[in-house]
């Protein structure tokens, strides 16, 4: 049993850092009033640069870094449609995840002459952090993981920190709610929704070298399969507020984890690939009550 | 301005658009470079007279070019005959199922001779269009349509080869546990798991058999993180050995039995190289043998509709035991799933095909 515990938990917890990951960053640029839907791309361009970088450096932390700069630039394209050429945010996210898919498989031929997978590359090992690793049952779950897991908890903390405790983080949340306003005391909404889009980027990016050097080694086509459309899910059912989502990646991840086991032992596959579906409407429905969407969410300023 | 920066984000938007498809469709004619030494006589081979030079269009199943198994068993065989026989071929990506039908009308209006499609997606579509086009022969794999003068359809008894690597599993297992990774949870991959089972059972009816599903659509056959899940899953339950049925998601479940230093199992083709210290080895399913077969018959114009099951007997299901895995199966196990195939091939063993 107690085996058992410690296999769902730390399941739990490598997939839901890939969601907790994306949708800390993203809640960035959606408080502030950018509607980001293309976490999905932007992770999967990251992961394949990580491939990349990593496959010709042989550093995995090379790779990292190379997926935050691709996420940051990925993101500041996005951020010029949305922000200085006004798009339609929603259809404009739809062309990045589109060329995302485009052009990963496009690349994926001309650099490794393959239209499906990568080598396998250098990766970041997982590490047993000493003492802490030992403690019964949780040290297994959260002790044993990526640094990138660690290093996701303490940008949790920080997002909250920065969020609601910076000047920096004020401006952000005032520029989603009432662009107009804030622009009248002196805030340049322009220069605030780069800054988050830019951060939501670098964590999308991270989220990407995460899902294919750490997770993984090596890029798969298509290798998201729509877990940035999840992340997207997870900053709305966590209510836009950092912990909140950090919990809703969690549950995510539980589920996920869960259903594995759950198929193991014979309860109809179909019915258990609800789970997730069915936890999340049970959540909204019950938990969650009246959203609460940055008023000026998905609007041009 | 503010115009000019609406007309930059427009057009930014449509070349990632036009990007995005062209790669979805890498379909350039790959195969004609390598085109025929234009026929002086001398150099035609036996029978070249006479035999056509075939013109094929081949439509990718989902998971795609690249996912070391099916897919690019196709592309292989394409290559081979395009080299042998100076044959040419297209193909096409598939990406979702909506593709399907554009891709084999794209192929018939260029006048292609032969069209193979593989995966039940394409049974509509080829009930369709073989009958708008009856001077086009389509071929299939896995999946059975209309009977067609021009149609025919291969189907491979999988779970037959399946039992053979379950054998190997249920005799080499120290645990008494072994798991399966399915992709899409569907009639065909749950053959895979039957045949599985039955083979382990055979081998050690003691062996307990842990099975789970990438998920219900076809995706699941591109997802190797959760493949990763499932075999990590599976190995932190007790498995020793795992077989994925998964497609590129099971490139997966090879880097959880590295991550575990566990055995894992391969499937469709020898994907020994993929993980050489883990893999213990693959079933195989020798599609692109049965393919160059009904391209010949096509060639010879002695084509032959129909559906046509091969397994064990006919010799294309089977498991690797060669170089490649050189020192990983024992002798004496080998020789007892020699023996039990035999006994399959003589009708002395029904395989199973469903889950009870």
């Amino acid at each position: 049993m107690i085996e058992f515990i410690e296999s769902v938990g730390a399941s739990t917890i490598r997939i839901a850092t890939i969601y907790i990951l994306a949708a800390t960053g993203s809640n960035f640029a959606e408080k502030s009033g950018i509607l980001n839907m293309t976490i999905e791309g932007n992770m999967l361009v990251s992961a394949f640069f990580a491939v990349l970088v990593s496959y010709h450096t042989g550093s995995a932390l090379l790779g990292v870094l190379a997926a935050v700069i691709i996420g940051i630039v990925f993101s500041a394209f996005y951020g010029f449609t949305a922000i200085t050429a006004k798009a339609d945010q929603m259809i404009s996210s739809l062309a990045f995840n589109l060329f995302a898919t485009g052009i990963t498989a496009y690349l994926l031929i001309t650099f490794f002459g393959s239209a499906g997978a990568t080598p396998r590359v250098a990766a970041v090992p997982e590490v047993a952090i000493p003492l802490l690793s030992e403690i019964p049952i949780i040290g297994k779950i959260l002790f044993v993981q990526s640094p990138i897991v660690y290093l996701c908890f303490a940008l949790v903390a920080a997002a909250y920190y920065v969020l609601y405790h910076t000047k920096f983080g004020i401006r952000v949340i005032s520029v989603g709610e009432h662009p107009v306003a804030a622009s009248t005391v002196g805030i340049n909404v322009h220069k605030i929704r780069y800054m988050s889009m830019l951060i939501a980027g670098a964590m999308a990016g991270l989220a990407g070298a995460y899902l294919s050097i750490s997770l993984s080694s090596q890029f798969v086509k298509n290798m998201t399969a729509g877990r940035g459309y999840i992340a997207l899910s997870t900053v709305i059912l966590g209510k836009h507020k950092p912990i909140n989502v950090a919990l809703a990646g969690i549950l995510f991840g539980f589920c996920d984890a869960l259903q594995i086991r759950l198929q193991q032992s014979s309860v109809p596959t179909q019915f258990i690939q609800m789970l997730p579906y069915v936890v999340t409407v049970i959540v909204i429905a019950f938990f969650i009550g009246k959203d609460d969407n940055p008023a000026a969410i998905g609007q041009a300023y | 301005m503010k115009k000019a920066k609406r007309v930059i984000s427009v057009l930014l938007a449509m070349v990632m658009i036009v990007v995005a498809f062209s790669a979805c469709t890498g379909g350039t004619p790959s195969g004609s470079s390598t085109a025929a030494p234009s026929g002086t006589g001398s150099t035609a081979a036996p029978g070249g007279d006479e035999a056509k030079k075939l013109d094929i269009g081949l439509i990718y199943s989902a998971g795609g070019r690249g996912d070391k198994g099916l897919n690019d068993m196709m592309y292989g065989a394409m290559e081979k005959v395009s080299k042998e026989r100076g044959w040419t071929y297209s193909d096409l990506e598939n990406e979702n199922a909506s593709n399907v039908e554009p891709a084999n009308r794209q192929f018939c209006e260029q006048g292609k001779d032969v069209i193979i499609n593989f995966g039940f997606g394409c049974i509509d579509v080829v009930n369709k269009l073989a009958v708008e086009y009856p001077e086009i022969t389509f071929i299939t794999i896995d999946a059975v349509t209309n009977e067609l003068p021009n149609v025919k359809n291969f189907i491979f008894k999988e779970n037959e080869g399946s039992f053979l690597v379950g054998l190997v599993a249920g005799l080499m297992t120290e645990t008494n546990k072994v798991g399966f990774v399915g992709g899409m949870e569907n009639d065909q991959i749950k053959g895979f798991n039957a045949g599985f089972i039955d083979g382990v059972k055979t081998a050690n009816p003691d062996c307990e058999v842990l099975s789970a599903y990438c998920g219900a659509t076809v995706e699941a056959f591109g997802d190797p993180t959760k493949g990763k899940e499932i075999a990590l899953s599976h190995y932190d339950s007790g498995c020793d050995i795992v077989y994925h049925a998964a497609g590129g998601s099971g490139m997966g479940v090879f880097e959880a039995a590295i991550a575990k230093g566990k055995w894992a199992i391969g499937v469709d083709s020898n994907q020994q190289a993929e993980a050489p210290d883990n893999i213990l080895t693959s079933m195989l399913k020798q599609a692109d043998v049965a393919i160059e077969e009904a391209l010949n018959e096509v060639a010879d114009g002695k084509f032959v509709p129909g559906v046509f099951t091969y397994g064990l007997k006919e010799g294309f299901v089977g498991y690797v035991n060669d170089d490649t895995n050189k020192g990983k199966i024992p002798d004496d196990v080998a020789k007892k799933v020699d023996e039990l195939a035999q006994k399959v091939i003589n009708g002395e063993i029904t395989v199973k095909d469903t889950l009870d």
